[in-house]
């Protein structure tokens, strides 16, 4: 046996051996072929990803979110993984809101399978369910459903093409992928490293739309009851600001509740909401004069042509009570002293017969054919809005041009887009087209307009006790395959709100309405979007601007007429006698509402130091002052 | 004092039982972190998709559809625009 030295040295001799051998393994795996041990263990113990990117938000003008993008899930279960399966089976018919029938078919397969998209809420018992596992997906949800969809569209998806500002801004709104690494557990489980993280995703821009929620909402609502009390077969809602071109509020709708694409898309014969062009056109070449008359025939005009016919017969008009009682036979007489170039051109100069390039995916050009083409009657046809064809958003932008002063603008969906880190990279500014019309001859036609929703005109039910209204009926029929069809009518009413530096342009048409006439129809509907807009918490009206126009109607109610006056006479107005003065009502004492109502009721504007109780006047009380005039409440 | 043979095989021993734990231990507290890191990650989402359905319901709850029939029942209704006063805000003229 040898010497314990000796055995020492053998068994220190091994374990340096050992050492030695696990050394130059470790060296072997580490040094030669460390790098493809570890891509083979990354490979067994993590999963690279493509992380998605997040879709850009679309809010409306005042931030309120349309559409935007968030976290979903599909579920998958194993029914042999659970571990009781009848309480399991509760749980999750419970949580996905699926019929417990349903759920207990599913789960005699070998593997179930709830497509959803389920939200994070929904599937959150159910993650630590053995058995379950869940697939993340992002989905579009709209908060609101239902409201601008036409507008907003889809996002493309499973084979089915974008549409709507979804499509239009579709390289906007979609984001980067990034890439990831996550970690797999025994199970098989993933499991989220964040310092595994490849690249980042960078989601979309976020885009604002000029669209007013709360304005869209009474627009919706109003058309689909509109549709439903007069019978209509389909109907349209464009609300317009004139001064930017900016579309606030968008609606189309079948009777039967579809959205539709129409006011973009769908053209019609505007009827006598076109007579205004006519009246622009004679109005600019100098051609005809406001006071100018001509004999209206007693409602049947029968000329070597045609035989044109007015629905309420009248003798001498001028042309404002052309526009006024929508006279065919006037604006025919009228319209014979215009050249078919001049005509066209005027027409073509308001946007009709050309895409109004609105950031939508289609849009109708109309249909305005050029002189050559004219039959002897086409020239009197249009300027009845007969054998033209417009849309309902070329006729508001065309109206915006004569609220705004003449100038044409590019209607617009977009007010701005931000980029993922706020800053603003688009910012829409008003787009001049060209100029239509003279401001001259604009603040002419504006006057005209405003007779119409005067007594006696045909869209005087629109008018409102404490602001002007202007606007244009049209009651047009409606063609069929084979030629105008006997009993079917287009209403439309475009209205200018305020008359006086009008803040929105609303157009309104109803397909086959029962009531067949605009007056008794759209004009109503107007009538309501507007009342409603006013006692909204909307943005779309500057009420400030508002509430100087406000006063200047009641000053016509307090000079002691029975009604409110809402329109002078045009073209005498310049001989319409001045308001007399009257005394600042002695308003110290009483609650400031009240005194504010009862300066308004005497013609008189308001301002404010601030809110409290009335302790004096600027003017004092019972000074005598100009209808209109500005006084400061001094207020403790 | 001379440490015998056996104490350093013991010794050796402990240091690789002790590397072994702590790979273990610190492989278990990654996978630990890991699914805090997770379930950090569900409960954003969760919340997040409930502040989207809250959101949702309280859009619905204030809609006209829903609050003007309502109104309508408790004997209330829309201002005619006679009834509404627009106050004009001090300076606004200046602007």
């Amino acid at each position: 046996m040898a010497k314990p030295v000796v055995r020492l040295g053998a068994v220190r001799l091994a374990f340096a051996l050992g050492v030695a051998a696990v050394l130059v393994r470790s060296a072997q795996v580490q040094l030669v072929s460390g790098q493809r041990y570890a891509d083979t263990a990354v490979a067994q113990r993590t999963e690279t990803l493509v992380l998605p990117a997040r879709r850009g938000t679309i809010y409306d003008r005042n931030g309120a979110v349309l559409a935007q993008t968030v976290d979903a899930y599909r579920v998958g279960v194993a029914p042999n993984e659970l571990r009781d399966l009848e309480r399991d089976a509760e749980i999750i018919a419970a949580r996905l809101k699926i019929p417990q029938s349903t759920v207990r078919r599913q789960l005699r397969q070998r593997y179930a399978w709830f497509g959803g998209p389920f939200t994070s809420a929904q599937v959150q018992q159910l993650r630590s369910m053995r058995g379950v596992h869940l697939t993340g997906d992002l989905i579009r949800l709209h908060p609101n459903p239902g409201l601008a969809r036409a507008v907003l569209g889809r996002p493309a998806a499973e084979g089915r093409r974008a549409s709507g500002i979804e499509r239009v801004v579709d390289t906007l709104l979609t984001g980067t992928d990034g890439s990831g690494v996550v970690l797999r557990d025994r199970q098989g489980r993933r499991l989220e490293s964040p310092s595994r993280l490849g690249e980042f995703p960078i989601p979309g821009h976020d885009v604002y739309l000029t669209i007013d929620a709360a304005l869209q909402e009474i627009v919706e609502k109003a058309l689909d009851d509109a549709l439903y009390e007069f019978e209509a077969t389909a109907g349209d809602v464009v609300v317009l600001n004139p001064t930017t071109g900016e579309i606030l509020a968008l609606a189309s709708r079948t009777a039967d509740g579809r959205n539709t694409t129409s006011a973009f898309t769908s053209v019609f014969e505007p009827g006598s909401t076109a007579k205004v062009f006519a009246a622009a056109a004679l109005l600019t070449e100098g051609l005809a004069q406001p006071t100018d008359s001509v004999w209206t025939e007693n409602g049947t005009y029968v000329t070597e042509h045609r035989r044109i016919q007015d629905d309420h017969p009248n003798g001498w008009l001028t042309l404002q009570g052309v526009i006024e009682q929508s006279s065919n036979i006037g604006i025919v007489k009228f319209a014979s002293r215009i050249s078919p170039e001049s005509q066209y051109r005027m027409l073509r100069s308001f946007g009709l017969g050309s895409p109004t390039a609105v950031e939508y995916p289609s849009e109708s050009a109309g249909r305005l054919s050029r002189p050559d083409a004219w039959s002897g009657i086409t020239g009197q046809s249009m300027a009845m809005g007969y054998e033209i064809a417009v849309t309902p958003l070329q006729l508001a932008q065309a109206y915006a041009a004569i609220a705004n002063g003449g100038v044409l603008l590019r209607p617009t969906l977009l007010s701005k887009v931000s980029a993922p880190d706020g800053a603003i990279v688009y910012r829409h500014i008003p787009e001049p087209v060209r100029r239509v019309l003279s401001a001259e001859v604009a603040e002419q036609l504006r006057t005209a307009l405003r007779g119409v929703v005067y007594r006696g005109g045909t869209g005087e039910s629109a008018a409102l006790r404490g602001y002007e209204v202007a606007g244009k009926t049209g009651t047009a029929w409606r063609s069929g395959p084979q030629g105008y069809v006997s009993g079917s009518y287009t209403a439309s009413f475009i209205s200018l709100f305020p008359a006086d530096r009008p803040q929105l342009v609303t157009v309104v048409k109803l397909d086959e309405p029962k009531g067949t006439y605009a007056r008794v129809t759209a004009v109503p509907l107007t009538r309501a979007v507007l009342e409603q807009v006013l006692a909204a918490e909307t943005q779309a009206l500057d009420r400030g601007k508002l509430a100087g126009t406000a006063a200047r109607a009641e000053s016509n109610q307090a000079v002691g007429q029975a009604e409110v006056r809402h329109v002078f006479p045009w073209p005498d107005s310049l001989s319409a006698d001045r308001a007399p003065d009257r005394p600042v009502p002695n308003v110290v004492g009483i609650p400031l509402r009240d005194a504010v109502r009862r300066m308004h009721e005497a013609g008189l504007r308001v301002q404010l130091s601030r809110i409290g109780a009335v302790t004096d006047t600027d003017p004092r009380p019972g000074t005598m002052v100009a209808p209109g005039t500005l006084v400061k409440l001094v207020v403790r | 004092m001379r440490i015998k043979g056996r104490v350093w095989a013991g010794i050796w021993l402990l240091f690789a039982i002790a590397v072994a734990g702590w790979v273990i231990a610190r492989n278990t507290s990654g996978y630990v972190s890991a699914r805090e890191s997770s379930g950090l990650a569900d409960s954003i989402g969760y919340l997040k998709s409930r502040k989207t359905e809250l959101t949702q319901r309280i859009r619905r709850a204030e809609s006209r559809a829903v609050l003007v029939p309502r109104a309508e029942s408790l004997g209330l209704r829309l201002p005619a625009d006679s009834e509404i006063v627009i106050l004009q805000t001090p300076g606004y003229e200046r602007r």
